[in-house]
């Protein structure tokens, strides 16, 4: 596992783990982000249950184990949060945020001792000794109950499967070249993602935001001008193709 | 007691069947809580054993050095709660078979009962007599079904003892 620290202030730093060696074949490769305060930490989607050992592994040289307090999923899915059920071990003190919609099913992961934290459809703010963040609704993209985490002064944005690729295990970080990255995610969102209108509101969401880089869980960072450039991509693409072929 | 004089004369065979059908209902959802349990017990063992194993694979990766060495606490309480979780399955298991063991004497009653009838209704009027037979082979019968599933159930539970 590949730790690399993406942003660095007085007050907290932003790390990526992924790019795994040892990852089974057929598991989709992720990435999962860390914020780091002087007292805390965040582990963002810290992935399936075949990662734990690696990313306890790689987590606990950046942090205690005491200090990682809170834990985040985006949304259910198993390559975000099946885990769960081993952190619950590691981390009894953590408080896990999440989509209040996914609590009845999060459970079944395994959480007898850390807190859960719903967060409700139109977002929340989670502090961090002096660090803000915010938890951004992106529901229906994919899941039905979805946040991305926005740090406004990093200007990060932690997008879930929102501008994810499909990449082998040894990509570059972050994108190089955008017109030639989008054929590794024209797919991906055509297929996951059910519906234009959510696309639409997501957009006008984020264009509000002042982003430098956009972090998925799976593929390359968009860096700069290329957040704007996966913006105006998304916005053109028609997604829930699914139903649209049939018609 | 003559059953077949009158029928009122059925009437502690009747009490008797009854008794045994009341301690059976009981054992069988004894049988069925500690089961349940033992169930319980066990898929959190498997969860426990599953971290102890996901655990042991980060400090490999990790040398078992530095940082890592800071979940010591952890792992201890881990493997402290694997064992207690250990100790529950054993004894619940051992209970479980001496449920059932105690379930399958009771039954032998039921063939004591059963051959009871037969030897009342061979000295019955003919009026009772069928009854009486009857008595006995619906007894007879499901006393040995029950014992065929108590044996099954055995069989089981042996299987789990490591
Ligand atoms: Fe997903
Ligand atoms: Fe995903």
């Amino acid at each position: 596992m590949q730790t690399y620290k993406l942003f660095e202030n007085k007050n907290h730093q932003w790390l990526v783990f992924g790019r795994d060696p040892e990852k089974p074949n057929k598991i989709i490769d992720t990435n999962q982000y860390m914020v780091v305060t002087k007292r805390n930490a965040l582990l963002m989607d810290p992935g399936g249950i075949e990662l734990f050992a690696t990313m306890l592994a790689a987590v606990i040289k950046q942090v205690a184990p005491d200090k990682l307090t809170h834990l985040f999923a985006s949304h259910q899915d198993p390559d975000i949060i099946s885990s769960l059920g081993l952190w619950d071990q590691a981390l009894p003190e953590a408080t896990l945020h999440s989509p209040w919609l996914w609590e009845g099913f999060i459970r079944h992961f395994g959480m007898d001792n850390i807190t859960f934290n719903p967060i409700p459809d139109e977002g929340s703010k989670l502090t961090l000794d002096e660090t803000s963040l915010e938890f951004i609704p992106a529901h229906y993209m994919h899941s039905s109950g979805n946040f991305n985490v926005y740090d406004p002064e990093a200007k990060i944005l932690m997008s879930g499967d929102i501008g994810a690729a499909l990449e082998s295990i040894d990509a570059p970080l972050f994108v190089e070249n955008f017109d030639r990255h989008v054929d590794k995610m024209e797919m991906f969102h055509k297929r996951w993602m059910p519906s234009n209108r959510a696309k639409s509101d997501w957009i006008d969401r984020v264009s509000k935001l002042d982003i430098d880089m956009m972090c998925p869980q799976h593929g390359r960072i968009f860096q700069g001008d290329d957040v704007k450039r996966f913006l105006d991509w998304f916005d053109k693409l028609e997604v829930g193709v699914a139903i649209q072929e049939k018609e | 007691m003559r059953a077949g004089e009158s029928a009122a004369g059925f009437k502690p065979l009747t009490d008797f069947i009854d008794q045994l059908a009341k301690v059976t209902i009981s054992s069988s959802q004894k049988i069925n809580s500690i089961a349940a349990k033992l169930s319980k017990t066990s898929s959190n063992k498997v969860r426990v054993d599953s971290a102890i194993t996901h655990f042991e694979k980060a400090y490999r990766i990790s040398g078992y050095q530095g940082q890592i060495l800071c979940l010591n606490d952890i792992y201890n309480e881990i493997q402290d709660n694997q064992n207690q979780l250990q100790t529950a399955y054993v004894n619940e298991l051992a209970s479980l078979s001496n449920e059932l063991e105690m379930l399958s004497l009771e039954l032998r009653t039921a063939i004591i009962l059963a051959t009871l009838s037969r030897v009342e209704a061979s000295q019955a009027g003919s009026l009772y007599q069928d009854s009486l037979i009857n008595v006995a082979d619906n007894v007879e019968s499901s006393a040995l079904s029950i014992k065929a599933l108590i044996y099954e159930s055995q069989k089981l539970a042996q299987g789990l003892e490591t």
